[in-house]
């Protein structure tokens, strides 16, 4: 059985602190574009940590939802890196990030549409198949519907995952961010995905803009995330749970110290998954 | 699908009223605003990362016009989001041509050595260890870069000021400056060329034994080794126990 490791993810700032291992740290995510294209300081530090730590990477620019074609320069980058860390998977989002030519270094809706669900199916394979690595698809934070939606988000995720065979990661905090921004049940929300097929999970910290949530990974996890986190692991498992944080990068420590209390969290919540199951 | 993605597109893009968009749509205008907001701050914080320096030397309100009309030129095309400040230099060029919002010729010149910083931090250039019968070879990471204004000496007093900027743009005036990557700590390292540095770079650049250096400059070949391992130890020149 899968036993749960729980990671943090790297970044600059912190790229001399994880040698000698660190106990409390199972494993280390990576974002390719901050290594796809680098040589020296990133490059060295991907080398010494994969003696240490499963890497796993999480990709922003893939653009499965995009209208674009995939980019194989991005492929090609990004099977290069997975040549250097041999990640157990990879993963991206159930997004669009660039169109006509043009990076927008964000994520944007897709429609939830069935036309919507066979071209990112279609994008998926290619890409599983491409890369010969498991692909993971994230559920996003996202601030619109656009119009025309067939389905809801949760059936829209779940006919992507089970077409394109591959697994999910869940992101927690954007399922609580969304939940308020959108106005459903979070819980309602994780009990309509195929949670059969988690395969690693985010944490993070979101910001109140006053009229709506943003997930901007710029806070430690509040209570309200790792709350909905215990309902999952509840359901879910064992699995790889991580702490995503992109701004206001507190030091290691503090890192460390969240990530124990959602160890905690995580270690407890097994229990009752064991007792259910 | 299509539909959807160019209208969202031509919004990011400037091109579209979001206004309209969010009532056609019906969706919080809020929320597209953000989107816009995001996307197009995302380029902001890249320019202010990589040109650390010069961003600074903009009063606040120019500097947003300036990346705002930036970011309209040159759509962002690489998926790396600091590779998509490469252009700004060329945009500064521009705007100095043009003579648009009181651009230098010090500021084209300060733009120019920010983004080498970058590219040395980014290059994918290995610097191996010289076998030792090939004597001192450059780091191959080495960027030599001239100025007519003293641009390292200037991102040097700053930098060193804690970024606080409390000097005027200087007055023209020569300038080497070397960016590279030091072997060991893998930094990237600005040095502005001393006439010691200088005299190295020509004698291992053409090649010349220290006992002709040592003749041509009439010094003595031990000032001359002097100045050799000088350079190895700065990170510049390798020999074969850089390492
Ligand atoms: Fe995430």
């Amino acid at each position: 059985m899968e036993t749960a490791r729980y990671g943090l993810g790297l970044r600059r700032p912190h790229f001399d602190d994880y040698v000698p291992k660190l106990h409390d740290v199972d494993f280390l995510e990576i974002v390719p574009e901050n290594f796809m294209e680098f040589g020296g300081k990133a490059l060295h530090t991907l080398h010494a940590l994969r003696e240490y730590y499963p890497l796993v990477m999480h990709g922003v620019s893939l653009n499965l939802g995009g209208v674009d074609p995939l980019r194989e320069d991005y492929l090609d980058s990004l099977s290069r890196l997975a040549s250097i860390i041999s990640p157990p998977w990879f993963s991206d989002h159930l997004s669009s990030s660039s169109a006509f030519g043009v990076e927008y270094h964000d994520l944007l809706p897709v429609p939830f549409t069935m036309e919507a669900v066979h071209h990112v199916v279609d994008r998926i394979t290619y890409v599983q198949a491409r890369m010969r690595t498991p692909f993971l698809l994230e559920n996003p934070s996202y601030y619109i519907v656009l119009p025309g939606a067939e389905m809801t988000e949760a059936e829209f995720i779940g006919e992507v995952l089970s077409r394109a065979d591959c697994g999910l990661l869940l992101d927690v905090n954007n399922v609580f961010v969304n939940s308020r921004n959108h106005g459903y049940a979070a819980k309602a929300f994780i009990d309509a995905l195929p949670l059969q097929r988690v395969r690693q999970i985010h944490l993070a910290g979101h910001d109140d803009s006053g009229n709506f949530l943003i997930d901007t990974h710029g806070a430690s996890t509040p209570s309200s995330v790792l709350d909905l986190y215990a309902y999952v692991i509840e359901k879910v498992g064992p699995t790889w749970t991580m702490i995503e944080r992109d701004n206001q990068i507190p030091p290691l420590d503090e890192l460390r110290n969240e990530l124990h209390i959602v160890r905690e969290i995580g270690d407890a919540s097994l229990l009752s998954w064991r007792r259910a199951a | 699908m299509k539909d959807q993605a160019t209208l969202l597109h031509h919004m990011l893009r400037g091109d579209l009223d979001a206004d309209a968009l969010a009532l056609a749509w019906n969706v919080p205008k809020e929320r597209l605003y953000f989107y816009i907001e995001a996307v197009k701050g995302h380029i902001r914080e890249a320019v202010e990362k990589n040109y650390d320096v010069s961003s600074v030397l903009f009063p606040s309100d120019t500097f947003t016009s300036l990346v705002n009309e930036f970011y309209r030129r040159y759509p962002a095309e690489h998926y790396e989001l600091n590779r998509c400040a490469s252009a700004y230099r060329a945009f500064i060029d521009a705007m100095y041509t043009q003579n648009r919002f009181g651009i230098s010729n010090f500021i084209c010149e300060l733009t120019q050595l920010e983004w080498a910083e970058w590219e040395v931090y980014a290059t994918r250039e290995e610097i191996r260890q010289p076998k030792p019968d090939q004597g001192f070879v450059f780091n191959p990471t080495l960027q030599t870069l001239m100025f007519s204004y003293p641009v390292g000496t200037f991102v040097r007093a700053w930098r060193h000021n804690d970024g606080v900027n409390t000097l005027g743009e200087p007055q023209p005036s020569d300038e080497t400056v070397f960016v590279f990557r030091h072997p060991i700590s893998l930094h990237a390292c600005t040095m502005v060329a001393s006439p010691r540095m200088l005299f190295v770079l020509k004698m291992v650049h053409d090649v010349m034994t220290p006992g002709d250096a040592a003749r041509c400059a009439n010094i003595s070949t031990k000032t001359v080794l002097d100045l050799l391992q000088e350079a190895v130890d700065d990170g510049w020149l390798l020999c074969s126990d850089t390492f």
